[in-house]
Formats: C-alpha cells, sequence, structure tokens
C-alpha cells in the first residue's frame, strides 16, 4: 500500500514536471504553422553536428556550450502581439520558473526566465518573453544553458528573437 | 485407437490455433504494408510526384558529374575554398532535385506522407524555419557521423518550390577538420582566441 501511495505521487510529480514542458511545446505546435508567426526550430541532431563541424575551429568554450544545448525554439510576430504575450502568460506557468531579468523599456516587456539553476550561471532551460506594441518573442533554449556565455553566441546566431539575449551579456 | 483419438482431440486443436493465428498474423501484415504504403510516400517518389504534375523541372545529377563540376569551378577557388568544394563533390552520391511553380493540390497531403516516411525511417529533423510565407526544413539520415541523407525543402509562397535529395557519405569528423570552417568561424568571432576576448 504504501509502495503503491509512494508511486502515485511520483507519477504525479514526473507528470507535473512532464506537463510544463508540454505547454510551451504545446504553444510552440499551436502556432508554429500560424502564418502570421516567425518559426525557427533547431533540433538537437542540428547542434550535434554544429558541435562536430565546430570542434576543430571553434573556441572550446563556445564548442561545450553548444555540445550541451538541446534545441531551440523561436516564434515571433508582429501582429497582435500584446495579445500573444497575454496568451503565452497564461499559458504557460511561469511560477514554475525563476526569474532572471525583467526589462520594460519603451513599451516592450522582455522578460528572462529560467528553470533549474545550477552553480550560479547554468540552468537547464532558459526562456525569453517579449511582449508589447512591436513584437512577440518566445524563445526556448533547452539543455546546460551557460547565463554568462549565451549573450555572446547570440550576437553571431545572427536569428531573428536572438537580438534580445544579448541584454544577458553582463559587460555589455 | 486411443492414441489417434488423443491425436485428434488435443492436437488438431492446437494446430488449428496455430493456423488461426498464423493467418492473423499474416493478415495484420498485409493489412499495415499496405497503409505504410498508402500513408508515406519517398523524398525521390516526392520529387517525382512534383514533376509529374503541373509545370516543374526534375534533375538528376549522378556522383561523377558533381565531381566533373567542382572540377571546373576549383580554378576560381582559394586553397581553403578548394579543399571544401573537393571533400563535397568526393562524397556526395546523387544529388536528385525538382523546382516547381505550381503545387499540386495534394501536396500538403503528399508532404505530410513524406514526413512520416522520415519518421519510420529514422531520419531526423535538422532545422525547420517559417517566415513571411516561406518555409526551409531539412531532414538528415545519419550513421554515426556520417550523413547518408539529407533532404531540403524551400517552399515559398507565390515562388518556385524546391525540394533537394543528396545522398551522400560525408563525415562529419572531416567536415571538423577543413580550414574553411575554422577561417568561418575565424570570421564569425568564435574562432580560437576570439569568442572569450570577444
Amino acid at each position: 500500500m504504501k509502495n503503491i501511495l509512494l508511486s502515485l505521487v511520483l507519477v504525479c510529480f514526473v507528470g507535473s514536471l512532464a506537463a510544463q514542458n508540454n505547454a510551451i511545446d504545446k504553444y510552440f505546435e499551436q502556432y508554429k504553422d500560424d502564418e502570421r508567426f516567425t518559426m525557427v526550430y533547431i533540433s538537437p541532431k542540428m547542434f550535434e553536428m554544429a558541435v562536430k563541424v565546430a570542434e576543430e575551429n571553434v573556441e572550446d568554450e563556445v564548442v561545450d556550450m553548444l555540445r550541451e544545448i538541446e534545441g531551440l525554439k523561436i516564434l515571433t510576430t508582429e501582429e497582435n502581439p500584446n495579445e500573444f504575450y497575454k496568451e503565452a502568460i497564461a499559458k504557460i506557468n511561469t511560477k514554475e520558473y525563476e526569474e532572471l531579468m525583467t526589462v520594460r523599456d519603451d513599451g516592450q516587456h522582455v522578460q528572462f526566465l529560467v528553470k533549474d539553476q545550477q552553480n550560479g550561471d547554468i540552468v537547464n532551460e532558459l526562456l525569453l518573453l517579449v511582449g508589447g506594441e512591436d513584437e512577440f518573442v518566445l524563445m526556448s533554449f533547452v539543455g546546460k544553458i551557460h547565463l554568462n556565455k549565451i549573450g555572446k553566441l547570440a550576437k553571431n546566431m545572427n536569428i531573428e528573437g536572438t537580438e534580445h539575449l544579448i541584454k544577458l551579456d553582463k559587460e555589455e | 485407437m486411443p492414441v489417434l483419438l488423443y491425436f485428434y482431440h488435443l492436437i488438431i486443436p492446437i494446430m488449428k490455433n496455430i493456423t488461426l493465428r498464423i493467418f492473423l498474423v499474416l493478415t495484420v501484415c498485409l493489412i499495415s504494408s499496405q497503409a505504410w504504403s498508402q500513408s508515406t510516400i519517398s523524398p525521390d517518389k516526392m520529387i517525382s510526384h512534383l514533376r509529374d504534375e503541373g509545370e516543374s523541372m526534375a534533375f538528376t545529377i549522378p556522383g561523377w558529374i558533381i565531381k566533373l563540376a567542382g572540377n571546373f569551378v576549383e580554378g576560381d577557388l582559394d586553397d581553403d575554398e578548394k579543399e571544401m568544394v573537393d571533400e563535397l563533390t568526393d562524397h556526395i552520391k546523387r544529388l536528385r532535385f525538382v523546382v516547381t511553380e505550381d503545387l499540386p493540390s495534394d501536396y500538403q497531403e503528399k508532404l505530410d506522407q513524406m514526413k512520416m516516411y522520415f519518421q519510420k525511417k529514422k531520419y531526423e529533423s535538422l532545422i525547420e524555419v517559417r517566415d513571411d510565407g516561406s518555409e526551409v526544413n531539412i531532414w538528415g539520415k545519419f550513421d554515426g557521423d556520417i550523413i547518408e541523407n539529407l533532404v531540403i525543402s524551400v517552399f515559398s509562397e507565390g515562388d518556385d518550390t524546391v525540394l533537394f535529395n543528396i545522398k551522400s557519405d560525408l563525415d562529419l569528423n572531416r567536415l571538423q577538420q577543413m580550414s574553411f570552417f575554422k577561417e568561418l568561424a575565424e570570421k564569425q568571432g568564435l574562432g580560437p582566441d576570439g569568442f572569450m576576448h570577444y
């Protein structure tokens, strides 16, 4: 009986963790084919390939950082950005995350949320939400993310939406 | 006689059971293979489908022609680019692609079937990008560090749609040693000694 109860508690716990990731995945799935959105998905395999090719040619720290990134999803739109921002906030339980940084500037609301922060600068998930009059951005990095370096990497990514990550660069 | 009776009463029902099971298994196999062939389409078949429907051009370029073309352009390239072109042209076995202006009405259905094929054949989605009516998808099939197959689809609303199917034995470990990538990384500020002192 005790074992059954323990198992149930465990299942519920694991289920609630999975549900949170599903909320972002569901939101992404819901709008990835919507023509109002720009969508970018880079799979773990692509990061693995990039690491393979970069290994000899790129600074070790960049390679280490890429090696630990498991995927990147970006959704951006300029149509009704505030509505989509509110919807995302409502659907994704942001309480599950720790707020890393919030920037309010010129009608724009930029939120950096992180999950499972370890050793100060490393997190297991980085979620960026941007809302405002101009644009809505949802960006989800999964893997081991080095917060002190991701901004520098973003400078070289040249993908719409990643420019917000530069705000994380402490030297900026 | 009692042995025969025993055989009749015990073995025959078991045999019937086995025959029934074999029949059931065969039926399931037949139905699933039928369903599989109907619900999936390989990239090559997709290219043929797009070629046969509407205004389109399809090309199949064997590896030796790619190598020959590589030799022609090499004269204008620097050493790093030459090395890169050599590596690519040596290891691309076949390139097949289609360029089409008007998509058939069942394009979306066929695209979904091709995605099903990728799932079943263990292809991996590498990149998906959609922006302003344009869509780029890249799928790859790997054997360890060897790229066996790359499928690239570029769909652009009101413009040409292109589907590439590249068969190769490109080794990621070889690409890693190319100075082309080292230079590219340096240009991006990611090269050795470049990143941390950005």
